[in-house]
């Protein structure tokens, strides 16, 4: 069943586009992770969508030799949440410092609200800045902290306590507002830092690593909480995080970023199943790089030739001998060497042709013991061709003997 | 006894223990005991006439007045310094930065008589400052001077290593909500090293109160206009009036610890703000 | 990015550190070294070749080394006593520690004075045994360790708090005596601080004058230190004298900041080790 959502959204998406959205989305993709591709005027592409508020172009950036920034282009729209996902040292926080005018792009434009930002000082951009430490204000109360923005702007006492109030209120934190930050818990602390940032009432909100100083427990609780606020506020929303998990889970864009460029732009489920980049691949999902793939059943067309291709534990089925089998043509011999429980499912290592590979298997189903002898049937698997990533389905599937692109 | 209360494996409490209690006692403890025993042998009026002579009271004002301008000076300047000495990049930085400590490995009677033999009406630097009228050797001033000298590595050497500490992002932060660099230093960053700032004004103004060799020779030491505390302790030890130099210590030492206990609730109250604890 | 100050505010602050420095620091001690030699390279050598000169010189000396020999004795055990046990009164001994530090000097030679002088308890037996203790060398020694007192723990504490006491626990369970845990595990620990703290204490010793000058009695040629003599030949009008004498002083105290730099350089960067591994 995994199998056959995989398909449905790879035709879905790839071969019958629906709506001018998924268009525009899927181009700017390209751009993004075709080097060769992005001459098609982000330009003209943007003016198409009335919707965009936020757009980078070509913006680079170098610290000394390193280049932090190396030619990102990418457009964010109105009311949406997007997550910059990267690893570390791949730029994603250059970037939204860049967006913030707390570092100054070398070349290339930020365009907020269609309007260039270049030269316009950070606190005129109308942004919200959550930084990863908060940097909460420590001498000052938690009122005090949110309401230092307004001070500054010599706004009238009564509304200052007015907007504070209705702030701490709205993230949850009333009868809270004398205590200092470090009398918070990490949580709360991050909720002062949510509030100090909407204070001046930005149109774009940034936040740098948001759940990183959380503690595991309470930081899957503050997603829920975060992306709901967000969405209440009605904010457009950038933020940068290393965790796919947080990214997909919160975000409504993704913006894949890997040595200061961007290599995919897109909705989670669509840089899920179709990453695209040879990059995207590895770094999405849970990804077993496997060599030579063409010595697997059902992918004997690749040859063998070597190669690198990706799999992923939900391209894979196991099942015990003596249970029924669909494809048992193009079905592999494997042996159990590990076995971890992991809650709803069991993860299993298995060795297939002198590869170790990951799948998954539901406890509903009869247990597979560590040393037992298995069949296992791979779907599908992305094929790695330089910097590119092609979905290739197991023959039996495949109508077509043939390799096609996304 | 003292085994049981330490529950330690590493060896070695008892002789460490010993020798620096015994050390202690003999340099610390019994001389400064001495002085209290000392001072009991005097009634409570003895005490206080001596202490309310208009030459010792003159002497207190010319010590906490010169002192408080040299630490004021001395909190300002230190800022100054501690600023330019974190925030900036420049040719000599390190030069200027080990210079700091000048005072503390220079002795005071040498930057006594230099100072001194500078400011004289006649000296290089005097001659200046009379030709405008302003005397500063055996004046106020020339005191002042003296104690800013010997001041000077308090305030620096306090604030420095916190503002090192001021994470960028509180700027940063400020800056995006509108703040100007004034603003920005007055609210974010002076409140980081504020704690700092007292425990090195209040440093330095409990050593300018305590000093002698530098200043000494540039105060001219006229009774009633340029004698400091500790020099009416000197002259007063010099005709062996010891009731008289032990009431006036006392008195400087109850300044002194009146100093560092403002310091310390001040520096209590900041870092309960700091780890949380209200 | 490092959010930064206008050009001209930063060139201006640098300026005034500079200019305050040049003015506070510098100058004083090129003048003391200028007058110095001001009548000639033989006015000079005659001055610190005089008897009563070479014998201020060999009695600082003496008096520092001996300071120093008594505040590394006691900055060792306290230091050790202090950071590897835990004991009731631990943080009253600390605090008594840096009493000294609040002290005027001029009070610290009063202390002595009371405690060993003519009207002491003391007095009757010390003379009985003929000890002479102020307006003599020991109590010229007293008065500097006195002062210095500090200086060593102060350093070592901070170095060994954030070392931890876990490798001597675990060489003390492997059945290491305390001499041979102090050498082998925790003074290489402490290596750095521990010189820098040496420095600090001879900069203090050698220069002290206010505590001193109480307990010398001025005897020409016997009591005197080096900073005692040059005030003798300053109000004596040698001016040329006193000033070729502070000269070895200035000497002394440039080589004592060198020092300290690259001991607060290297202790600073071993501070830093230890914490990163505690």
């Amino acid at each position: 069943m995994t199998q056959n959502s995989a398909s449905k959204d790879q035709k879905e998406s790839g071969q019958t586009p629906q709506g001018s959205r998924q268009i525009r989305e899927l181009d700017q993709a390209n751009d993004a992770s075709l080097p060769g591709g992005r001459t098609t005027q982000p330009e003209a592409d943007a003016a198409g969508s009335e919707n965009t508020y936020v757009e980078l172009r070509h913006v680079s950036k170098s610290f000394g030799d390193f280049k932090a920034s190396d030619d990102v282009s990418f457009t964010v729209e109105k009311g949406k949440l997007a997550g910059l996902l990267g690893p570390s040292g791949s730029g994603k926080t250059t970037i939204l410092r860049i967006l913030a005018g707390l570092e100054t792009a070398d070349s290339g434009d930020i365009l907020i609200d269609g309007k260039v930002v270049n030269d316009i000082p950070a606190s005129k951009r109308g942004i919200g800045f959550v930084f990863q430490s908060y940097a909460l204000f420590r001498y000052m109360t938690v009122f005090d902290n949110i309401a230092f923005g307004l001070a500054i702007k010599k706004t009238d006492r009564k509304i200052i306590a007015e907007k504070v109030n209705h702030l701490i209120e709205l993230v949850g934190l009333a009868g809270l507002g004398g205590r200092y930050p470090t009398q918070l818990s990490g949580g709360q602390r991050q909720r002062v830092a949510f509030a100090r940032a909407l204070a001046t009432e930005p149109h774009l909100l940034l936040l740098d690593e948001p759940f990183a100083a959380i503690d595991a427990k309470v930081r899957k609780e503050l997603r829920g909480w975060l992306k709901e606020l967000i969405q209440r506020v009605g904010i457009t929303s950038i933020f940068v995080t290393h965790d796919q998990d947080e990214a997909i889970e919160v975000a409504d864009q993704i913006i894949i970023t890997n040595r200061g460029h961007v290599e995919r732009s897109g909705s989670p489920l669509e840089i899920y199943n179709n990453p695209q980049s040879s990059f995207v691949t590895q770094f999405v999902g849970q990804p077993t790089v496997i060599e030579n793939p063409g010595r697997f059943k059902g992918f004997r067309r690749l040859g063998d030739k070597g190669g690198k291709a990706v799999l992923r534990p939900e391209f894979i089925s196991v099942t015990k001998i003596g249970e029924p089998l669909k494809y048992v043509i193009t079905a592999e011999d494997a042996v159990v060497e590990e076995s971890y429980f992991r809650g709803g499912d069991f993860e299993l290592r298995v060795r297939v042709n002198d590869q170790l590979l990951t799948v998954n298997r539901p406890i509903t189903q009869e247990p597979i013991r560590v040393g037992e002898q298995v069949k296992i049937f791979i779907s599908s698997l992305y094929l790695l061709d330089g910097d590119k990533a092609v979905t290739v389905m197991n023959e039996s599937l495949s109508n077509r003997s043939s390799i096609y692109e996304i | 006894m003292a085994r049981k209360k330490t529950k330690s494996v590493i060896p070695g409490f008892g002789i460490s223990f010993g020798v620096s209690v015994s050390i202690l006692s003999l340099i610390v403890i019994i001389p400064l005991c001495s002085l209290v025993i000392y001072s009991s042998q005097l009634t409570l009026e003895q005490f206080f006439e001596i202490i309310t002579r208009p030459r010792v009271l003159a002497s207190y004002k010319v010590s906490l007045a010169t002192s408080f301008i040299a630490s004021v000076i001395n909190a300002v300047m230190g800022l100054v310094m501690a600023w330019v000495l974190v925030r900036y990049e420049f040719p000599g930085k390190r030069i200027l930065d080990g210079m700091i400590e000048l005072p503390f490995a220079l002795p005071t009677a040498v930057a006594g008589i230099s100072l001194a033999h500078l400011t004289v009406p006649n000296g290089p630097v005097g001659a200046v400052f009379s030709g405008l009228g302003i005397d500063i050797a055996y004046t106020w001033v020339g005191i002042t001077v003296a104690m800013t000298f010997i001041g000077i590595p308090f305030v620096v050497r306090s604030i420095q290593p916190v503002l090192e500490n001021v994470e960028g992002e509180y700027e940063e932060a400020a800056y995006l909500m509108g703040a100007g660099r004034l603003q920005t230093f007055f609210r974010v960053v002076l409140p980081e090293i504020r704690p700092a700032l007292i425990a090195g004004f209040t440093m330095a103004f409990a050593r300018c109160l305590g000093e002698y060799g530098s200043v000494v020779f540039i105060a001219g030491n006229k009774p009633y206009e340029t004698e400091i505390a500790p020099l009416m302790i000197m002259s007063e030890l010099q005709e062996f009036d010891y009731p008289a130099a032990t009431s006036v210590a006392l008195t400087m030492l109850l300044m002194a610890f009146v100093i560092l206990f403002v310091n310390a609730v001040l520096q209590s109250r900041a870092s309960a703000i700091v780890s949380g604890i209200r | 990015m490092k959010i930064e100050d206008p050009k001209a505010v930063k060139w201006t602050l640098i300026g005034i550190t500079a200019a305050f420095l040049a003015v506070m620091l510098v100058l004083p001690l090129t003048y003391v070294l200028f007058t110095a030699f001001r009548s000639g390279l033989e006015g000079f050598v005659a001055a610190v070749t005089d008897k009563y000169a070479l014998h201020a010189v060999y009695l600082t000396v003496i008096v520092t080394l001996m300071a120093v020999a008594v505040n590394v004795v006691f900055g060792l055990y306290t230091a050790w006593a202090l950071t590897k046990f835990s004991f009731r009164g631990k943080k009253l001994l600390s605090t008594i520690i840096d009493l000294p530090l609040t002290v005027s000097p001029i009070i610290a030679g009063l202390i002595f004075v009371l405690t060993f002088g003519r009207q002491s308890v003391l007095y009757p037996y010390l003379s009985d045994l003929h000890i002479k203790i102020i307006f003599a060398v020991p109590g010229i020694v007293l008065a500097t360790v006195f002062v210095t007192f500090p200086f060593i723990s102060r350093e070592i504490i901070p170095v060994l708090n954030a070392q931890g006491k876990d490798e001597e626990e675990a060489a003390a369970l492997m059945g290491a005596g305390a001499f041979r845990i102090f050498r082998q595990i925790t003074f290489p620990h402490i290596k750095w601080a521990f010189m820098y703290g040496v420095v600090l204490c001879t900069a203090r010793a050698m220069g002290e004058f206010g505590a001193v000058s109480v307990l010398s009695g001025h005897l020409r040629g016997k009591t005197n230190t080096m900073p005692l003599y040059i005030e003798i030949l300053y109000q004596g009008y040698d001016f040329t004298g006193a000033f070729a004498v502070s000269s070895l002083l200035v000497v002394m105290a440039i080589l004592i900041l060198i020092a300290r730099n690259v001991l607060e350089h290297r202790s600073k960067a071993q501070y830093l080790k230890n914490r990163r591994k505690a």
